[in-house]
């Protein structure tokens, strides 16, 4: 080879290797993309390549898919592996909460006519009757399926989302994504600092005024509320609304919102509920040592209690803009 | 301690910073900042100084978060005539809890509408003295706010219209306006009015997103699932995110 073809080469791998660092080098910025699913907005804000958001879009979008298909009301599929795990998880904290948190209020949800949204309010006969189909207990769990009694019917509606969110988010992580948050409707999971290199800052909706009850600062973990002003309705003056006290079979009349807070979404959204609907919030936290949980009882009083990231991490009234 | 020495320690506090931001820029403001592990003995005796005496139907307290001591405070501001209360927005005073970054012997100090307060030229210099010679070093800070230091400064600036997750207009908040959208499902009409955004009209099944409150503060946001419809508050933000 001439020296001038060497010179030739040598130009060509050099313009090359240009191209290569070029290629390699795209920059990483947050990013933004909404998504429809569990008949509410899914945000999600990451921190990643074009191309990892691409991909990370479109993984959410097929978990979620995933999870809507499986757990949405009159298509469960009781021999599915989502659902068997799903129940297991669901058992597990409906038997840890007194049987406060459970999935089987589906037929409570309808009888007060939540899903039609043709709503009434049923007499005690009508609630008695409908009662003897509610309670996990009653449910049998066989090898590849789980047997419902007849008449029973589930509602996922207190667990499904935040798991989705969870599986979401640990699947973005695996894909390379070090800061984000995924927060379908308000069952959220962060990590990493946001954007400003801080903790995330979760404005808690107040539950009867305009604007925010507190803010909470976190790093890693999840998020999720059970409100009574989220779904009801009112009659004669009486706010009804979708959280149902399982025992009784009436909306639980203890609380305005739960907000709950740990390591993982699922369990922050059916804790939510569970502490929504029970007369003894501190003790099924004591079974919960990972979680806290901000409440506003029924009369507007808000009583923080369990683990929070940090003695800070919750702050009464709007936050200032400290950006 | 001295008192440049007590600033200096609570300054590295990472909460101090935005109370004094905003001690400084709403009135009144008054804030005390205690460090000490026994607020309950010290805190009816610096809230009565300071001018705040209990008011015929008392007056009211909350906390901001979990307070190492909450229990003890209740106790003790509840025998000087104080009431417990929530939410913070009914109360007059609002205490939270921050640890620091590193012990510092007790003192306490005072903001005024961002002004420190000098306490040892009153009746309270004693105290202050008697805090910092005799009680152990302490890591733990009580904030006692103003309720009426800890208004919103949040107001959105433009109603960010996005549909199918696209952004599809951004609507001052400042101008009265109405405009039609086209969204997947049909149209949106969305109002703006006195700094507030509306639906005035969807062509959606339910109508929750026109039965929706206005949105007119950073942050909040009105939707539309039928329609794949989000009106979106921007402005100088204070939350990333929301739930409930």
């Amino acid at each position: 080879m001439s020296t001038l073809s060497r010179a030739r080469t040598g130009f060509h791998l050099f313009i090359l290797l240009l191209a290569v660092a070029a290629a390699c080098r795209v920059k990483e910025r947050w990013q933004e993309y909404t998504l429809f699913f569990f008949d509410t907005l899914c945000e999600v804000q990451i921190y990643g390549r074009e191309t990892q958001v691409s991909a990370a879009r479109d993984e959410t979008r097929r978990i979620f898919t995933v999870i809507e298909d499986d757990f949405s009301p009159g298509r469960q599929d009781l021999t599915s592996s989502l659902v068997i795990e799903l129940f297991q998880h669901s058992r597990q904290v409906y038997l840890n909460t007194g049987a406060c948190f459970d999935i089987t209020v589906g037929p409570l949800v309808e009888l007060w006519g939540f899903p039609s949204r043709a709503y009434h309010v049923p007499d005690a006969e009508e609630v008695r009757a409908v009662l003897l189909f509610v309670g996990t207990d009653k449910i049998r769990l066989e090898k590849n399926r789980i047997v419902l009694q007849p008449g029973m019917k589930l509602d996922w509606g207190g667990i499904a989302k935040g798991w989705a969110v969870d599986l979401a988010a640990r699947a973005l992580r695996d894909m390379g994504i070090t800061r984000g948050y995924i927060n379908a409707g308000g069952d959220l999971f962060c990590w990493g600092p946001n954007p400003d290199g801080r903790d995330w800052r979760i404005g808690i909706k107040h539950p009867r005024q305009k604007g925010f009850l507190g803010i909470l600062s976190l790093r890693d973990g999840g998020v999720a509320t059970s409100g009574d002003y989220q779904r009801y309705f009112e009659k004669d003056g009486i706010r009804y609304h979708h959280i149902f006290n399982p025992a009784s079979g009436y909306p639980a009349r203890e609380r305005q919102s739960v907000t709950a807070i740990g390591p993982q979404a699922m369990l922050c959204d059916a804790l939510a509920t569970a502490l929504f609907v029970s007369p003894q919030p501190e003790a099924i936290l004591k079974k919960y040592p990972e979680y806290g949980a901000v409440l506003v009882s029924s009369r507007g009083e808000v009583i923080t209690m369990g683990k929070f990231p940090n003695p800070g991490a919750f702050q009464i009234g709007p936050a200032m803009d400290q950006r | 301690m001295d008192r440049r020495h007590f600033i200096k320690t609570v300054l590295s506090t990472s909460l101090l910073t935005p109370l004094l931001g905003q001690a400084k820029s709403e009135e009144p403001a008054l804030v005390l900042f205690l460090i000490g592990n026994h607020p309950h003995d010290h805190l009816p005796v610096l809230l009565a100084d300071i001018g705040v005496e209990p008011s015929p139907s008392g007056n009211r307290f909350s906390f901001g978060n979990p307070h190492p001591s909450m229990d003890k405070i209740k106790d003790a501001l509840g025998r000087a005539g104080w009431k417990y209360a929530s939410p913070a927005s009914s109360t007059s005073w609002v205490f939270s809890f921050q640890p620091l970054q590193h012990s510092a012997r007790p003192s306490f100090t005072l903001i005024r509408d961002g002004k420190i307060v000098d306490v040892r030229s009153r009746s309270l210099s004693l105290l202050w003295t008697k805090m910092n010679s005799s009680e152990p070093l302490s890591d733990s800070l009580t904030i006692a706010s103003f309720q009426a230091t800890r208004q919103p400064s949040s107001q959105g600036r433009t109603a960010a219209i996005f549909i199918d997750g696209k952004k599809r207009g951004a609507l001052a908040l400042g101008k009265s306006q109405t405009r039609r959208f086209d969204s997947l499902g049909g149209e949106v009409v969305v109002g703006i009015e006195e700094g507030r955004a509306v639906v005035l009209a969807s062509t959606c099944r339910h109508k929750i997103c026109r039965l929706s409150l206005p949105a007119s503060l950073a942050g909040e946001r009105i939707v539309c699932a039928p329609n794949r419809f989000i009106l979106k508050i921007e402005g100088p933000g204070f939350v990333d995110t929301v739930t409930g």
